[in-house]
């Protein structure tokens, strides 16, 4: 019988998030390419699937210490739920504006999940985007947002869609700004 | 912030543009202070960068040349900080500023991420606690010891050097 572990509250916290995948990257647990259903809450993220109660149970614990939140728990996969094959998430970019322009970056999660899996790929630190307008900002479109993704990540197009697409993110205004469509890969 | 602290905060700020200045880069000190503690430039590849400087006073461990310092940042300057800021935390030992830890906002976010280094305290900073021994600089199982006096290259590259994480997780 599969299992799941998650927060009680819908939608695991960003850096939460961010603590899951390490520790399951801790275990040993490629979570580029994982068994997984969607994270209740949430679009184009993902929890893993484990076959273990046991094994869940400690990954449980370790979350909860980490985290210092006691409301992760274990729970036995809905049978209506179908799982899927796949990245835990998509590549994330984050934006963050600055002088003329924004700086796009890769999270650090996304840089590992891009060398473990295209260790070839030649991917650049950081794409600034200088605007005349701030209003040019605002109506960037997905084409402009393609075009960053393949120069940040070195990534052909199929790559990009294999580690399941990419969503652009501003952490300073939590939203995300702009997310290419979700591949589910089965 | 209590007067004491000011002067410590000015002196060590004063002993990295010194380190800058001996390998011939030059520096400045904003008009304002806006956050980036000092402005490098390198005439000869027309850049500028900023660094932004965290002191701390050395607090002895019972083995010899074993010492401990801690330091904090802001979580929402670490992740989404400018790209090219670096940190430069400075450590008074002995009566004299002894040690200098060189490393760019971006790859000390990415420590974070990846292996969790240093703590989040309630007020929205991250303390980071570094335990010096005559070979290494550590937090939690990662090596800072690459980041020891790197004040060469300059700006430092947005890459973790080796061995400064484990090899499974990074």
């Amino acid at each position: 019988m599969p299992f799941t572990v998650a927060c009680k509250d819908a939608g695991i916290k960003r850096h939460e998030f961010d603590a899951y995948v390490r520790l399951l990257g801790k275990r040993g647990i490629d979570w580029t390419d994982i068994q997984r259903v969607p994270e209740p809450g949430t679009q184009n993220r993902w929890l893993y699937v484990w076959e273990d109660r046991q094994e869940a149970g400690a990954f449980c614990k370790e979350i909860q210490s980490e985290t210092r939140d006691t409301n992760w728990e274990v729970r036995v996969l809905d049978p209506s739920i179908p799982a899927s094959r796949g990245p835990i998430m998509p590549v994330v970019i984050n934006v963050t504006r600055q002088a003329l322009g924004i700086t796009a970056a890769l999270h650090p999660h996304s840089r590992t999940a891009i060398r473990r899996r295209f260790p070839n790929a030649r991917r650049v630190s950081s794409v600034y985007v200088e605007y005349e307008t701030e209003a040019e900002f605002k109506h960037a479109h997905g084409p402009m947002w393609d075009e960053i993704a393949l120069v940040l990540t070195g990534l052909t197009a199929d790559q990009l869609q294999e580690l399941g697409g990419y969503r652009v993110f501003d952490p300073v205004a939590e939203k995300t700004v702009y997310e290419s469509m979700p591949v589910t890969v089965s | 912030m209590p007067r004491r602290d000011l002067f410590t905060g000015r002196s060590g700020q004063l002993a990295v543009m010194a380190e800058f200045l001996h390998r011939e880069m030059n520096v400045a000190i904003p008009e304002v202070d806006v956050g980036d503690d000092i402005v490098v430039i390198r005439d000869e590849h027309d850049m500028v960068t900023r660094a932004q400087v965290k002191t701390a006073n050395a607090a002895e461990r019972r083995q010899p040349e074993r010492f401990y310092a801690q330091f904090s940042v802001p979580e929402a300057q670490l992740e989404s900080g400018p790209t090219d800021l670096v940190y430069a935390l400075v450590v008074r030992r002995h009566d004299r500023w002894e040690e200098f830890v060189v490393i760019r906002r971006s790859v000390l976010w990415r420590l974070r991420i990846d292996h969790n280094v240093g703590s989040l305290n309630n007020r929205g900073k991250r303390t980071l606690g570094l335990t010096f021994t005559t070979d290494d600089v550590r937090n939690k199982g990662v090596s800072f010891q690459p980041f020891r006096r790197r004040f060469q290259p300059w700006p430092p590259p947005d890459e973790i050097p080796e061995g400064v994480a484990p090899p499974a997780n990074h």
